[in-house]
């Protein structure tokens, strides 16, 4: 308990403060910035934790990280891109919202989970690190797989339209992601014989190629922004009690929302991308008119916002208890661990117990401090989305987007892919056939592939090895989780379609 | 400005120093003129991202110029690597980190990989990670040979995890099967990131992987073997194979490259730099696992041979 | 002006002729590297063949509008030739000009140019322009492109 007192007492040293200020402020930025994610953010961190001592670079990295993972909502409500990929499914609610004029509702609601999410990790991983991360390395090869075929089940049931050309969708995405180098067996596939596709598509190409190039064509094709107020509405007014009041009067999305945040953010690999869709489908079910959601209901952007921010703190959990990086900016975070000679582990707690509770405590600070940054920076940026003259945002979101593109890898060919890709989404969309799905194939594609794989050679031995794929408990769940939800989506329809002839005369 | 101001103060320097005796300080010409782009053909956050920006501001100390360290990461460093030799400018201002036995091993076995493992100057290889055979602390299996004959009764049923296809941990498993005459199924993991949780949760029997894992995994796991000449003075417990009758040392090599055709002097100067500072890094990276070199010239086309007599047949054989 | 397209039929036929393009390109790996991608190629004609078939026999044509599609063609145009200059000419001296015409054709949409109009795009342009990248260059510090010129 002293232990935790004293952490308490280093981070609300003022320059503690500061930091975290600043380190929320700059992810805020990073975030909001479409190409640049939070693995990047706290690579280009690193140099300056040098300088620091060990608890302040722990600090400022958990606070960027907090952050960027916010920020992201920014550009997903006004131009309706991710900034980063955790917030694919605040788009789906949030750009409706910010079309009806209910931006800053948007925002702040959006602000508001995001600190409730980001709370609840923090809770989490000072409580239950060790049972937590005990179930995290349950997940293995099989599981993973499965897992991902539970996400690319999630299509059918997000695709706004046509379940078959949503599914059509997700495949082109999973196509996309094989190209490159195969991640077993290390072959090239689909690259023309041209070294610089050994690469493949990088996610955050398609991302930007996928939502804001399609995005941008449409304005341009339209003569006017996407953000215009229909005529005679309003745009509604910053109001930070209303939207308190909206988040909280939903006690069961919330809890929901940050319950599947956690579990899915110990899953190695599983990224934030995966734990905002599922959060948000499964209030979608939850919900008493799913047919609001995807033309601006509270609910969806409450579910996505609070799940992603459960990550940042949540997918500590192993790295912390075990030495494993649950997610890619926990990999950057260990690297910064073991250059300053900690080493990760339930012994980190015991020996290092004031900076290994420091640091998690500052993560709860940071979530907090995204209240006054939110409140100054979201203002700030919604007024100039919307003041700009659509005339200007568009050249000047495709020069952000080239920048960013590029400053991925390195690489042009990336920012060619992202272009090509963009003028492809646009006119695929104009099919009927979305941006979500595509992208959601390529995120579970290569987890699907290696899990399938991985999982194959560890039942080299067995007569089939196949059978591996269901053996092991865990795995079992998770099928039937993935029985439940496509009974759960497809029976009731059906049984209505049944039943109408008998209910009438 | 710069410039002006090195054509000057330089060779006024030198002259002062070679006056007083003391060792020229170390330029050769002019050079650098200015700052110093390093690729690294890596994510942020790995190892070659971790080591460079440790060694960034101590080459900018050493150098007088800004180091860039930027990231170009694709196809196991190949897109990077690719590039670089058709693009980098050959005087001395742009470097590539390099990596064994990646360089060798992908133009093998790839058709379009992009480059030649010849394409490239090399500055010098400044450290080394040995592989080491991994277990987990709860294993059955005491020793190697406990791995061993339980590998040789029950064929393909040890599984062995490692970081990528046809990389390092894959040929040293590959030579470790042919060596004990062993069929054990090898998973490949994309990357070392993923390898911890493999083990920890029971996905995979052992791991042969670089001995930094094991450092950092300490108590949790046991390591079998390590496939160094001697010993490790981090892992002191740790038997190495050619104790217990196999052959076998390799693990990865970093090193820095220029393109070819960069001038000698300059690289020699580059490579004098990086063995500098490869003794404060070495405080930081030997108890992580790590072992300093100094490979360069000869020495580093000579290993560059070895590797790919070892290696080469497994790689062939696709 | 609005034409209507059997989405479905379309859709279904992009989908066949992707999948041939990418079966055409296979080339010889092993089982580990094929496995997946022959599955998914395998669901994508699946897929497409569905849609073939409910766009020919249960047509639900949808209208697609297509006013403005001038504009879009010389945007794609203009994104071309964007690419091409950044790689060959430099960033900043291409997205200036770029940016200011892209700037001018979204204007004109509306209403007719003034002199004005010219003086604030070249502005705002090169304000905006530059000043993200040197934001990405200098603060983020990702270093520019191998091209002569900024």
């Amino acid at each position: 308990m002293d232990v935790f007192l004293e952490a308490a007492q280093s981070i609300l040293a003022p320059h503690m403060l500061l930091l975290v200020f600043l380190g929320v402020t700059a992810g805020l930025f990073v975030g909001a910035l479409p190409g640049l994610t939070a693995t990047m953010a706290l690579a280009l961190m690193l140099p300056f934790t040098f300088t620091l001592d060990a608890l302040e670079g722990l600090v400022a990295l958990g606070a960027v990280y907090m952050g960027t993972i916010y920020g992201g909502a920014f550009t997903a409500i006004l131009i309706n891109t991710p900034g980063t990929p955790s917030s694919i499914a605040t788009t789906f609610d949030g750009h409706p919202m910010a079309k009806q004029g209910r931006g800053l509702e948007a925002i702040s609601i959006a602000t508001i989970a995001s600190v409730v999410g980001g709370l609840v990790g923090v809770a989490f991983l000072l409580l239950a690190a060790p049972p937590l991360a005990k179930l995290a390395i349950r997940f293995g090869p099989a599981e993973m797989f499965w897992v991902a075929i539970l996400g690319l089940t999630l299509i059918g049931t997000l695709a706004s339209g046509s379940v078959l050309k949503g599914l059509l969708g997700g495949a082109i995405g999973l196509l996309i992601g094989t190209i490159g180098i195969s991640p077993i067996g290390g072959e090239s596939r689909f690259t023309l014989g041209w070294p610089p596709l050994q690469g493949g598509v990088s996610l955050i190409v398609a991302l930007i190629g996928l939502f804001v190039i399609p995005e941008l064509l449409d304005m341009i094709r339209r003569g006017r922004a996407a953000l215009a107020p229909p005529l005679g509405v309003t745009p509604s007014r910053f109001n930070f009690g209303s939207a308190a009041r909206t988040v909280f009067s939903q006690p069961v999305n919330l809890i929901r929302s940050c319950g599947i945040g956690q579990i899915i953010a110990v899953i190695p690999g599983a990224g934030g991308s995966i734990t905002s869709l599922v959060a948000y489908n499964e209030a979608k079910r939850a919900s008493k008119s799913p047919e609001t959601f995807g033309k601006g209901n509270p609910e969806g952007l409450v579910a996505s916002e609070s799940s992603n921010n459960v990550m940042v703190a949540g997918s500590m959990v192993p790295l912390l208890a075990l030495g494993i990086p649950g997610a890619p900016p926990d990999a950057v975070i260990l690297g910064v661990m073991l250059l300053h000679g900690l080493r990760p582990g339930l012994a980190l707690f015991t020996e290092s117990g004031v900076l290994a509770n420091g640091f998690i405590l500052s993560m709860g600070l940071a979530a907090l401090m995204l209240i006054p940054v939110g409140l100054l920076g979201g203002q700030l940026i919604y007024r100039i989305v919307l003041r700009t003259p659509y005339y200007f945002l568009v050249p000047t979101i495709l020069v952000i987007t080239m920048l960013g593109t590029y400053a991925l890898r390195n690489n042009l060919l990336d920012v060619a892919i992202m272009l090509g890709l963009g003028v492809a989404g646009f006119m695929l969309r104009g099919l009927g056939i979305g941006a979500a799905p595509i992208v959601l194939g390529l995120i579970l594609g290569t987890i699907a592939e290696q899990g399938y794989v991985q999982t194959i050679l560890g039942g080299m031995a067995l007569p089939v090895p196949q059978v591996r794929l269901f053996i092991n408990p865990l795995s079992q769940i998770i099928i039937g989780l993935i029985l439940a939800v496509l009974l759960w989506s497809f029976v009731p329809p059906l049984l209505r379609r049944w039943r109408k002839p008998r209910g009438g005369e | 400005m710069f410039a002006l101001v090195r054509t000057v103060a330089l060779p006024m320097g030198m002259a002062i120093s070679a006056a007083f005796g003391m060792a020229a300080p170390a330029v050769a010409q002019d050079f650098p003129t200015r700052a110093i782009e390093y690729i690294i053909p890596f994510n942020p956050g790995g190892e070659s991202d971790v080591t460079a920006r440790l060694q960034e501001p101590l080459l900018k100390e050493a150098l007088g110029v800004d180091v860039n360290v930027r990231h170009q990461p694709g196809g196991g460093g190949a897109v990077a690597w690719s590039e670089f030799q058709s693009n980098a400018e050959a005087d001395g201002h742009e470097i590539i980190g390099i990596n064994l036995p990646h360089i060798v091993g992908q133009p093998i076995q790839r058709a379009d990989a992009g480059y030649s493992t010849e394409g490239f100057d090399i500055i010098t290889w400044f450290h080394f990670t040995p592989h080491v055979l991994i277990v987990p602390a709860s294993s059955p299996f005491q020793t190697l040979d406990d791995l061993v004959s339980f590998a040789t009764e029950n064929p393909q049923a040890v599984t062995m995890g490692g970081s990528g296809t046809f990389s390092g941990n894959h040929l040293e498993t590959l030579r470790f099967e042919e060596l004990a005459e062993v069929d054990v199924t090898y998973i490949p993991f994309t990357g070392t990131g993923p390898l911890p949780a493999a083990i920890l949760g029971g996905h995979v029997g052992s791991v042969m992987s670089n001995s930094t894992l094991g450092v950092q995994m300490g108590d949790q796991v046991r390591v079998l073997a390590v496939a160094a000449d001697e010993r490790l003075e981090v892992l002191p417990d740790v038997p190495t194979f050619k104790e217990q009758g196999y052959d076998i040392v390799g693990g990865t090599f970093r090193g820095v490259a220029a393109p070819k055709g960069t001038p000698a002097d300059r690289v020699t100067m580059l490579a004098d730099v990086f063995t500098e500072i490869n003794e404060t890094l070495g405080e930081r990276q030997i108890p992580m696992g790590f072992q300093m070199t100094d490979i360069r010239g000869d020495d580093a086309v000579a290993l560059l041979d070895r590797l790919k007599t070892q290696y080469g047949p497994y790689l062939e054989g696709n | 002006m609005q034409i209507r397209i059997n989405t479905d039929l379309v859709s279904g036929i992009f989908g066949l002729v992707l999948a041939g393009l990418f079966w055409s390109q296979r080339g010889s790996v092993g089982f580990m590297s094929s496995v997946f991608p022959d599955t998914v190629l395998a669901i994508i004609g699946l897929i497409s063949a569905i849609l073939v078939g409910r766009g020919i026999f249960s047509p639900t044509a949808e209208t697609v509008d297509l006013t403005g599609a001038g504009r879009l063609l010389i945007t794609v145009g203009i994104l071309a030739l964007w690419w091409v200059g950044i790689a060959n000419v430099g960033f900043v001296s291409t997205s200036v000009p770029l940016f200011v015409v892209l700037a001018l054709m979204l204007i004109r949409t509306n209403r007719a140019l003034r002199w004005q109009d010219f003086a604030v795009a070249i502005g705002v342009a090169i304000a905006l322009t530059y000043g993200f990248y040197w934001v990405f260059t200098e603060v983020l510090g990702i270093r520019p492109f191998r091209a002569p010129f900024i």
